[in-house]
């Protein structure tokens, strides 16, 4: 009697964890489609495809340094100075460059740089990521200023521009972009060593190192890929809103954290995958169009997200604690 | 010989008599504002430094920037009274309306005359304060009141609008908000659909407008509390086509916001003159540490008022790009009243 709903709890409960974003997903979903019809509509799906396609990169970025974990509050300020950069190296109004695409590949290569350094002070001088990655945070914040002297550098290079703000048939490049991006971390997390030790090393650093594990060289790696993929960000934000400015990835670091967790992603590290970070970001992206479509006071929006969150948290350190238990 | 050496000595005596006498000693010019990474403080930090250009005291031209920490903004204005030894004089954007108070009872009890700028308590009064010359504002309600009319008169004067708030419970945001809602009632014919808060940011804008024009596809125009959030959401209406077909207003008049007027993507925007701010409430000070103004005889609508802002639309938006952006008006740093309109507490 007594035996039998302690089992299918065993089974039902590990079920629902193990899904609990995927299922949150689906219970917006409906929840926003049936509180308004317009939520299902072609528009509004491509309207998601292109809110979300920035966020699904650096929620992505973010949740590969969240496993080994660590934490990356540097997204901001790498953004913003790979978007400035972008817009001096275009058609802009500021100077006579007229780069054109070649400025992603050196927004690359700046959030690959400051990615690095993070990496590199944070495990060789053992400095707390959330420490390092906050002072990156602010000289490449400081060195955007300087740039720029707080005026958005205004960009003219529709061509650039396309990268933004374009559409293949009714498809968002930004999204198409994210895709594609998101598919190559998916292969690097899942198919090569590089990608296992990740989760290693946030399970059990220890464990991780006795086995042979070169953690460092591991976490300036994963520090480097989040900065060029916040590279790349900070030069499609710039082809979005049609100017470099320092302070238009305000906010970025919160979502990014935000959406992995949503996603599933621990906090604590161990826990995590490339899908996990797009199911995060969708929610939260999908939160925010449904509040707005159901005509939730905005005094209340903000609040709702923190409650969420806290909730969400709490269900992942809950599946953390599994193995433990065992 | 010895006679020569007196000479020189008398001489040198009297050259540096004189030159204590008609050479005004430099006093330090403190600038508190919150950040350089905006358009806004950014043309503030302009102003200081040519008002203290305009002196030849350069080197004593100190901005501090509190990015948003008003700790910090009060550990700064400390430090820099301390490093000058109390020969400063402070203009002021304080971090927070509660923080003028910490800023005042500091600067007063070193008796360093400042100026502060929009963040005051309404029930603080500057008349209590030797050593506070004034804190000036601009007219908030006026500008989300003249920007709403002309987006309205923009649509004809019916139709759905949107509208973006600033951070809630920052007291421009609340101001320009309670003037659109005055510009509101009087457009019966206008109905408001929706509003969103985008904490005066690009981004959150234009997502919000994005997901507003899912909601209601049909908004005829957009109303904005300041202009960062104009630009985002023009940027969200031309990623659907819409850009220059809904009109959209802001404040602040920042470059990129003339631009989209200039283009007929935005109707309004206001501006209240940062370059002017950032040496006018150096030279207010200054004037008073020096005796030129006698604090103790303005009377209290010179001490708590309200400065003239520029409305720019279509008619007058070229005027102001060879005036302000192109050229630099000329200022007046002594003419201290020039822009005054009224006393705060003053009905307009």
């Amino acid at each position: 009697m007594s035996a039998s709903p302690k089992t299918k709890k065993a089974t039902f409960l590990p079920f629902i964890q193990e899904n609990s974003s995927a299922l949150a997903l689906v219970g917006l979903t409906v929840l926003f489609g049936g509180a308004n019809p317009r939520f299902f509509t072609l528009s509004n799906l491509f309207n998601i495809l292109d809110l979300v396609s920035l966020l699904m990169i650096t929620g992505s970025a973010m949740s590969f340094v969240l496993m080994t974990g660590s934490i990356d509050l540097s997204v901001e300020g790498v953004v913003g100075l790979s978007g400035v950069i972008a817009s001096f190296l275009v058609k802009n109004l500021s100077n006579s460059n007229d780069f054109g695409y070649f400025a992603l590949v050196v927004c690359l290569g700046v959030g690959l740089l400051f990615g690095l350094l993070n990496g590199a002070i944070f495990s060789k001088l053992r400095i707390p990521s959330f420490m390092t990655t906050l002072g990156i945070g602010y000289i490449t914040n400081g060195i955007g200023v300087l740039l720029t002297k707080g005026n958005p550098v205004v960009i003219s290079d529709w061509g650039f521009r396309q990268l933004g703000v374009g559409r293949i048939g009714f498809v968002p490049n930004t999204f198409i972009i994210g895709s594609l991006l998101l598919v190559i971390m998916w292969f690097v997390h899942e198919r090569t060593f590089f990608g296992r030790y990740i989760l290693a090393i946030g399970g059990d650093e220890a464990i991780a190192r006795d086995l042979g594990i070169k953690v460092e060289r591991i976490k300036v790696g994963v520090f480097g890929l989040a900065g060029a993929l916040y590279g790349i960000v900070g030069a499609l934000l710039t082809a979005k809103l049609g100017s470099g400015d320092i302070t238009a990835p305000r906010g970025f670091t919160f979502d990014s954290i935000a959406a992995s967790v949503l996603g599933g992603v621990a906090i604590t590290g161990g826990i995590g995958s490339v899908p996990k970070a797009l199911i995060g970001a969708l929610i939260l992206t999908i939160l925010r169009n449904g509040m707005i479509l159901m005509g939730i006071s905005p005094y209340v929006q903000q609040g709702v997200i923190g409650a969420i969150l806290i909730f969400t948290v709490a269900l992942t350190l809950d599946r953390a604690k599994i193995p433990v238990l065992k | 010989m010895r006679k020569g050496w007196l000479l020189v000595f008398v001489v040198c005596a009297v050259w540096l008599v004189g030159y204590g006498a008609f050479a005004e000693e430099p006093v330090y010019l403190g600038t508190a504002i919150r950040s350089l990474a905006n358009p806004y403080h950014a043309m503030w930090a302009e102003g200081a430094k040519a008002f203290a250009h305009s002196l030849g005291w350069d080197d004593y031209n100190v901005i501090l920037t509190c990015e948003g920490s008003s700790e910090k903004q009060l550990n700064d204005i400390k430090a820099l009274v301390a490093r000058s030894k109390g020969n400063v004089v402070f203009s002021i954007d304080p971090n927070q309306s509660t923080d003028a108070l910490a800023i005042a009872n500091e600067l007063e009890k070193n008796q360093v005359y400042f100026v502060t700028w929009w963040n005051k308590p309404d029930e603080v009064r500057v008349t209590d304060y030797k050593y506070w010359v004034c804190h000036i504002t601009f007219d908030n309600r006026a500008s989300g009141y003249n920007t709403a009319k002309i987006l309205f008169d923009a649509i004809g004067g019916k139709g759905k609008v949107f509208a973006l708030q600033g951070l809630l419970g920052n007291s421009a945001a609340i101001e320009r908000w309670e003037g659109f809602q005055k510009a509101l009632k009087e457009y019966p014919d206008i109905e408001l659909v929706g509003w969103e808060a985008a904490d005066w940011e690009k981004v959150k804008a234009y997502n919000h407008v994005s997901n507003a024009l899912i909601a209601h596809p049909d908004i005829k125009a957009i109303w904005c509390a300041n202009d960062a959030m104009a630009i985002g959401a023009i940027e969200a209406l031309r990623a659907r086509g819409l850009a220059g077909k809904v009109p959209v207003s802001g404040v602040d008049a920042i470059p990129e916001m003339i631009t989209a007027i200039k283009n007929g993507e935005a109707v309004a925007t206001v501006a209240s003159d940062a370059f002017w701010q950032g040496g006018m409430g150096l030279s207010i000070a200054l004037a008073a540490k020096q005796g030129k103004i006698k604090v103790e005889e303005l009377p209290e609508n010179k001490r708590e008022w309200i400065a003239k802002t520029i409305l720019i639309t279509k008619e007058n938006v070229d005027w102001y790009i060879q005036n302000f952006i192109e050229g630099k008006p000329q200022y007046d740093w002594n003419n201290y009243w020039e822009r005054w309109v009224r006393g705060i507490r003053e009905q307009g």
